[in-house]
């Protein structure tokens, strides 16, 4: 995360591993000693062992030391598949060594001397003990666990190096280890629903701050890739403001004029509306209209590919394929499925600043919202989302599908979603004398004036259309209208509610 | 009987690389680092020293340069078995290296490579062993 201050850099161990650093606010503080907790399985070895390579990179050796039943050539087979790893390093910079004869003959002291002085021959500066637990076990009946730790901390602090303890029991307080190290790193693994997730906390780090919580990580081809938890990172208030005399036109006949000459730039638009209303086509309408005046502009979405979406915008007369040419227009499209909501905000910022976008259409949020480890979350994760793009010159358009073709209530899946954004704009299939038609309404616009009616909207071949006012009838929004009894009050006869069924909204 | 020196810190690997030679008969004795292999070979020159090269203490470059500066140590065929890279041994030419993981078959390869005519007192085809 750009914004993500770093404190105290110097004496700092780099760990290498993205964005580990960032949620220890810098690195390891160099020459502690640290604990990485976690049940078998959890990432501990992988872990240990990229930051072991990404400290060869940068010329340092480490120290790999093993207390384990694996050999190391099973353990570097392993490791083989990683892109990190490196086999010019092994032997050279990253050393793997056993600790268990010198455990067994010198009991805890001797496997602490031997640690020392290898690290000194070595000249290492990561030094690395799989499997504290042994160590604990085969301690001799006079040795202090406490006192060893102590002694290991102030000798290797002494030759500059950084000491991770790696610890399969993960309850802080269960063992004097707790006690004595410098930080605590706890990974976790876990199942949600039938999702496997894996979690990295820091419970514990001696004189630094750091970012705090459950933070997600994945281990792939490319090692460990932390995924810091989106709206932790992104805390700030925005400088940018959404200036209401600048605007960003729809490119839409009739929509603009709606909204007072476009929507407020830097600003969120929610547009909802069940599927076929016409969300994305706007959408991409509003992406063209800014890539032809040179504003770059992204599409993100989990639907369609981005060759599908060229094809059908060229069936309306939506010409993307010369702007994403041009390098204007960027489609980008995922699949919906076993997604990491920050892994993707991560990503989706990374976009937005190396393509300079200006306009973003977020084509549905459920991959954002429904995979949350925390539904409590959701929220807090799109304000932040919102936040971190408007502080980045976008002005953002989010679709959010709506269940109900036809009805009187309007049910959001996202809590609050439609009031943590600065405009909502409404799409409805309706049926009138035996036929349907598209009505876009705009139902809030923050800071500026907007058109109150309900017009027709029209996909063409020149694109979509806004038409006339439909003031003959009323409840409209419910799908299904009726002719305006003379003299009554209008109404759209809609009720919005969000958040799960049966929670009372705003009348619409 | 030839006699092997395996400098070897895996207790488990050291163990099945001792059974693997004592049944191909040769005799063999183990070091877990590498300063505890300079004491077996000043109590004692073996006939082949079978080296891994990370090694707790003194590693076995640490060794092989050690041993380089012995007279006495300077001509023993030395064979490397290690997961280092090749890259680690740049400074140190040995008879003969082995990439681990090893097998039986070629590490009595690698040891008849330096042990021509040796007698290892029992069966030295790899199949055997």
């Amino acid at each position: 995360m750009d914004d993500l201050r770093e404190e105290e850099t110097a004496a700092r161990f780099k760990s290498g591993t993205p964005h580990l650093d960032e949620i220890l606010c810098g690195g390891l503080l160099r020459g502690g000693l640290y604990l990485i907790a976690g049940p078998p399985g959890s990432g501990k070895t992988t872990l240990a062992n990229e930051m072991c390579f990404r400290a060869a990179e940068s010329d340092a050796s480490s120290l790999y030391v093993t207390l384990l039943a694996e050999t190391h050539e099973r353990m570097l087979l392993h490791l083989s598949s990683f892109r990190f790893f490196q086999r010019d390093f092994v032997g050279t910079r990253v050393h793997y060594v056993s600790g268990l004869p010198s455990l067994r003959e010198g009991g805890g002291k001797g496997f602490v001397d031997m640690l020392v002085r290898t690290v000194r021959e070595r000249g290492a500066r990561l030094l690395i003990v799989d499997g504290l637990m042994v160590l604990k076990e085969r301690l001799r009946p006079a040795e202090d666990l406490r006192e060893l730790l102590q002694a290991l901390n102030v000798r290797l602090a002494a030759l500059d190096c950084t000491t991770l303890l790696l610890n399969t029991e993960t309850q802080k307080g269960t063992g004097p280890e707790f006690g004595v190290v410098d930080g605590v790193v706890a990974l976790s693994a876990d199942l949600i629903g039938l999702k496997a997730t894996r979690g990295i906390e820091v419970t514990k780090f001696r004189g630094s701050n750091n970012i705090p919580g459950r933070h997600t990580f994945l281990i792939d081809e490319k090692g460990v890739s932390i995924y810091p938890r989106f709206e932790a990172v992104m805390r700030e208030t925005p400088r940018k403001l959404a200036d209401p005399r600048d605007r960003s036109r729809w490119g839409i006949e009739g929509l603009d004029a709606m909204c007072s000459g476009g929507l407020v730039t830097r600003s969120s638009t929610l547009i909802m509306g069940s599927p076929g209303s016409g969300k994305t086509i706007i959408g991409m309408s509003f992406l063209e209209e800014g890539a032809k005046k040179g504003e770059p502009g992204l599409y993100f979405g989990f639907a369609e590919s981005g060759a599908q979406l060229t094809l059908k915008c060229q069936n309306i007369g939506l010409e993307l394929e010369p702007l994403q040419r041009q390098g204007l227009l960027r489609l980008e499209a995922r699949a919906p499925v076993e997604t990491l909501p920050d892994a993707m905000a991560q990503e989706l910022i990374l976009l937005v600043k190396e393509q300079g976008v200006r306009r973003l259409v977020l084509d549905g949020l459920e991959p954002f919202a429904k995979e949350a480890i925390d539904p409590e979350r959701t929220t807090r994760f799109i304000t932040a989302l919102i936040n971190a793009l408007r502080e980045r010159d976008v002005t953002l358009l989010i679709t959010q599908q709506t269940n109900d073709m036809f009805g009187p209530e309007l049910h959001s899946p996202i809590r609050g979603i439609d009031a943590i954004c600065d405009n909502v704009v409404f799409l409805r299939f309706f049926e009138l004398h035996g036929e349907l038609h598209r009505l876009i309404t705009v139902l809030k616009m923050r800071d500026s004036a907007n058109d109150p009616f309900l017009r027709e909207l029209r996909i063409t071949n020149e694109g979509p259309r806004v038409g006339e006012s439909y003031v003959a009838l009323e409840a409209m929004l419910t799908g299904q209208p009726h002719a305006r009894v003379q003299g009554s009050r209008a109404s759209t006869g809609i009720r919005l509610t969000s958040g799960g069924p049966g929670r009372a909204g705003e009348d619409g | 009987m030839s006699r092997i020196l395996v400098v070897e810190d895996e207790e488990t690997l050291a163990d099945a690389i001792r059974d693997v030679l004592q049944d191909a008969g040769f005799e063999v004795q183990v070091a877990r680092n590498g300063l505890e292999a300079l004491r077996e070979l000043e109590a004692g020159t073996p006939d082949v020293l079978l080296l891994d090269l990370m090694l707790p203490l003194l590693d076995g470059r640490g060794l092989l340069t050690r041993m380089r500066s012995q007279e006495h140590l300077r001509e023993l065929p030395v064979v490397v078995m290690t997961s280092a890279s090749r890259k680690a041994l740049a400074d140190h030419p040995v008879g003969s290296f082995l990439q681990k993981p090893v097998t039986a078959v070629g590490l009595l390869k690698a040891l008849k490579a330096v042990l021509p005519g040796a007698e290892g007192g029992g069966p030295t085809s790899p199949d055997a062993a």
